[in-house]
């Protein structure tokens, strides 16, 4: 029975029709349709608890699962460098920038001081979301067709990182060595890694304009 | 549809209700949803029967396996036994699970509105109560409301810091008071008239309250 809103309470609320299921209760004899043998057909390993083959087994045939190689190399997502087999990157949205002060140049260690990122193992990509005012020079692994156009629109520059930003293991190790010398605080490693860390020190100002920047979009642009 | 006053307990005259807590939509699932779960959260959960692994004794083969022309037996503590153990008996355990907040929120919103809607929310006067408790005065506030919901089921919201308030109406017959802190919509449902407190119809409207 349906009550109007003017009586509803707390004992008259029903789910909505259709989303509540009545449990199938078996063996509980035959005018209930599942009685005898429960709906598990007849004798047999299946029709014992916990019965059946596990899944993937081919009756003692090496199954598919094993007999497939694994796989492995180039043509796994996160085992390359940025590049024609690698897109995995970390999206970080113009509008996220939003929070810098004009003229700062922001690249990936200063978006992970300022909380944006976590790490910075990954390339990172730049998306056209939100809305940028400020005028920045970013230096980034990729930048989308529209986050171009809202940077530049702001006076800012889009530089691209050339060749594979540091990854995996390489990038946990180049962290970890900018921590030590940034809490020794010495200035001279600090160069030295500059110009061995491919990611400072190959950033080169690409200065397509908006029109063109979907031709030199961030997949293809490691090729130069 | 909605109604956007509601008469005001322990002084004269009625109060606007805003706020988006007080103009949602009814959604019966929803709110089923979300009231199963908190009762089932009430439940004390406290019972259970021993399986047959845990009921004492029933360590030596009752009868040898062959010969006896009875059927074999490994132990008298099987459930098919008298004071055996029992198959898939009740256990200890919480009876609730977890409903989404966003969830939670919108049918709280869903149950102050019914009563925002059908007129059924009253407000209490913060003063009425700030200097002492009473419950001879509780009793005249509820008489003093119109008289359909006067010997009705009322629910009675109050912040926390409103100790006289809960004081007052505690020991009155069906009348649950609970704390803005801690609503839950079932109990908000309980009641077939609500009554915020001036300090809690603020909170409502001013933000959402996360119950």
């Amino acid at each position: 029975m349906t009550v109007g809103l003017e009586d509803k309470g707390l004992h008259d609320l029903s789910p909505a029709k259709g989303s509540t299921k009545v449990r199938k209760r078996v063996g509980r004899g035959p005018g209930s349709g599942t009685g005898k043998t429960s709906g598990r057909g007849q004798k047999g390993q299946k029709s014992r608890s916990g019965g059946g083959p596990r899944p993937g087994f081919e009756g003692g045939q090496m199954p598919i699962y094993m007999r497939i190689s694994k796989l492995r190399g180039s043509n796994k997502k996160m085992s390359m460098p940025m590049g024609p087999f690698r897109t995995h990157t970390i999206p970080v949205n113009v509008g996220q920038l939003a929070q810098f002060e004009a003229g700062t140049t922001v690249d990936a260690a200063l978006l992970k001081q300022a909380g944006v990122l976590r790490h910075t193992r990954h390339p990172v990509k730049v998306l056209g979301e939100g809305e940028l005012t400020v005028k920045l020079t970013v230096i980034a692994g990729g930048f989308s067709a529209q986050a171009r156009e809202k940077i530049e629109a702001a006076g800012g520059t889009c530089q691209l990182l050339e060749g594979p930003a540091p990854h995996g293991r390489q990038a946990v190790k180049l962290e970890k060595q900018a921590a030590y010398e940034a809490s020794k605080g010495s200035a001279a490693p600090k160069a030295e890694k500059a110009a061995k860390a491919p990611k400072a020190a190959k950033a080169e100002t690409t200065e397509a304009p908006a029109t063109d920047a979907p031709a030199d979009a961030p997949e293809t642009s490691d090729e130069a | 549809m909605a109604k956007t006053t509601a008469p005001k307990l322990g002084a004269s005259g009625t109060i606007d209700i805003n706020g988006d807590a007080f103009a949602a939509d009814w959604n019966e699932h929803l709110v089923w949803h979300v009231v199963r779960n908190e009762l089932a959260w009430r439940r004390q959960g406290t019972h259970a029967v021993k399986s047959r692994g845990k009921v004492a004794g029933g360590g030596a083969k009752p009868w040898r396996q062959k010969g006896t022309g009875r059927a074999r037996q490994g132990t008298t503590r099987a459930p098919q036994w008298r004071g055996g153990g029992v198959v898939f008996g009740p256990q200890v355990r919480q009876h609730g699970g977890k409903v989404n907040k966003k969830e939670r929120v919108k049918a709280l919103h869903a149950a102050l509105s019914l009563h925002a809607n059908r007129g059924s929310l009253a407000v209490l006067a913060d003063a009425t109560f700030a200097e002492a408790p009473s419950t001879k005065k509780a009793a005249e506030v509820r008489a003093a409301w119109a008289f359909e919901f006067a010997q009705k089921k009322i629910t009675v919201i109050c912040s926390t810091e409103q100790e006289n308030v809960w004081k007052s109406f505690r020991n009155l017959s069906d009348i649950i008071v609970v704390a803005s802190s801690d609503i839950d919509v079932a109990d908000v449902l309980w009641g077939r008239g609500l009554v915020v407190t001036e300090t809690v119809l603020a909170q409502l409207e001013g933000r959402d309250v996360d119950a």
